[in-house]
């Protein structure tokens, strides 16, 4: 941590709420490897250093982070995005940037990203519709928040089946939401 | 976009990411590749938002209510310790999603009801209850929070026995509006203000025009506060109620369900809390209740806030039956 020494994690000493605390510990562990992915992307040491500080006030103003489970991965794609922003302004306007140009700049919107009541009851009924083993590995993951290795230890399959499970019963439920009827939406979920 | 299989793939993709970033221990390799993943097309990352609700959905205040319900098959381990682990997490999980389950807050979108003149207005734990008065004006009773009003005499009199309440007040020169917190009596001509009732102590906060606040026996040592400020009064601690200026959308913030403290000592942030729970906080010692905590506490995330409290004080949670003690460490 010495050679990042003068980057102090903003909020300091006198934020220490629990969203805070957790910005803080990110900020300890990883502010290393966040500083060289930035450098990376930037080119320029100071201004790595810069966006990384801009990112841990961004996910500081975060209302929601309870809901932000994988708020160190949250962090990085909010330094990403700052980073894209900055490159984009040194460009001049007649060159054209080359990426997807919307969207790339702003984050996701974690935060607005609900279900609106009536889905919600909908995605719970669709819950019921998966396959068994899908159903338990899902309910178990999402609702109980057992980490994956434990529901792939209850269910006595890998890991990597337990996250194919996870995903599927979310695309099952995607496409559901979507208007598929559940014959629909499982063979949309099938074509390989 | 519009082949199936192509769009399948990608969902499957974004779901295996949603998976593997909140996987204790994800490497910050993993995670570069998954912001790359999103940079690399505007549909990775329509795939990935697609998702993120669905992900999210339990995680958030849309999560009480009927949740699915699986029969936890219990692993059988040949490993003693492994067992115990599993049982304490699952231990962990269960009381964080019992008190999740206590935690409920009905938004500010529920239609006010009207009072009549003499009325009285109670609140459950985690309700926020609108409501308006016989004059036209207005007010937000908070959690666990009770009120009583008469409205019959020559003045408003509003009495908030218990817990914390907004009110905004129709202008009446004649007819002052006047609250009792305890010791402490308000009074206001038209304006906004909030009134918390905590642990011996009542905070006013002023967000528009001007209110008086004294003890409510002794109208001489009276204070005028006007918006952006506010006054404390407990009488234990202090003779005169005292005064200071803040923002008032930080003690205003509850209405939104957030909870925003600055240097506020733990015993009152608890007496709070325990507004918004059927399982209790304690503080076992009088001095922990001294310490001073600063940031945002989401009313949906207490049981997380508590969890995360012995990283910030030197304390420790035990489990106790419907309550939560916070003891030295």
């Amino acid at each position: 941590m010495h050679k990042s020494a003068e980057n102090h994690p903003p909020g300091g000493a006198e934020m220490p709420g629990s969203r805070a605390e957790t910005a803080e510990q990110l900020f300890h562990a990883h502010n290393g490897e966040l500083v060289r992915f930035l450098r990376m992307k930037l080119r320029n040491e100071a201004e790595a250093r810069e966006v990384a500080q801009e990112a841990y006030v961004r996910l500081l103003q975060l209302r929601h982070t309870g809901a932000v489970g994988f708020l160190r991965a949250y962090l990085f794609k909010i330094a990403a995005n700052l980073a894209v922003d900055r490159i984009r302004e040194k460009r001049p306007a007649t060159q054209s940037w080359s990426q997807s140009a919307e969207g790339v700049a702003d984050p996701f919107d974690v935060e607005r990203s609900v279900l609106a009541a009536e889905e919600y009851e909908v995605f719970l009924r669709c819950i019921e519709e998966l396959s068994p083993r899908c159903r338990e590995a899902f309910v178990l993951h999402r609702v109980h928040k057992l980490p994956t290795r434990e529901v792939a230890a209850r269910l006595g399959v890998s890991t990597r089946m337990v996250r194919k499970h996870i995903s599927r019963a979310l695309i099952y439920c995607r496409y559901r939401l979507d208007g598929l009827s559940p014959g629909a939406a499982m063979e949309a979920l099938n074509h390989e | 976009m519009n082949n199936p299989a192509e769009q399948t793939r990608r969902l499957e993709e974004a779901g295996d990411w949603l998976v593997q970033l909140q996987e204790e221990g994800v490497s910050d390799e993993a995670i570069v590749s998954w912001v790359r993943w999103c940079e690399s097309s505007a549909e990775n990352r329509r795939a990935f938002e697609r998702l993120l609700p669905l992900w999210q959905a339990f995680d958030t205040e849309q999560a009480h209510g009927a949740l699915p319900e699986v029969a936890l098959p219990l692993a059988r381990r040949r490993r003693p310790r492994l067992v115990r682990t599993v049982w304490s997490l699952v231990a962990t999980v269960l009381v964080v999603v019992a008190i999740a389950l206590f935690v409920r807050v009905s938004g500010p979108g529920s239609q006010p009801m009207v009072l009549q003149a003499v009325a009285t207005l109670q609140s459950a734990p985690g309700e926020l209850r609108p409501a308006r008065l016989p004059d036209g004006s207005r007010l937000d009773l908070g959690a666990r929070s009770a009120l009583s009003i008469d409205f019959a005499g020559t003045q408003r009199h509003v009495e908030l026995q218990e817990g914390e309440a907004f009110f905004e007040v129709e202008p009446d020169r004649k007819r002052p509006f006047v609250v009792y917190a305890g010791d402490t009596r308000i009074t206001a001509v038209g304006t906004a203000f909030n009134v918390l009732k905590s642990a011996g102590r009542v905070t006013v906060t002023v967000q528009e025009g001007a209110v008086e606040v004294s003890p409510a026996q002794q109208r001489s040592e009276s204070l005028v506060a006007s918006a952006g400020q506010q006054v404390t009064y407990d009488a234990s601690r202090a003779p005169q109620p005292q005064l200071r200026e803040v923002d008032p959308a930080a003690a205003l913030a509850w209405r939104g369900g957030h909870l925003e403290y600055l240097s506020e000592p733990l015993l009152s942030i608890v007496s709070t809390l325990n507004r918004y729970t059927e399982t209790q906080l304690v503080i076992a010692d009088s001095l922990l209740g001294e310490l001073r905590y600063t940031g945002t506490i989401e009313v949906h995330s207490i049981p997380e806030w508590v969890q995360a409290l012995p990283r910030i004080f030197p304390v420790r949670i035990r489990h106790g039956e419907r309550q939560l003690v916070i003891e030295a460490r």
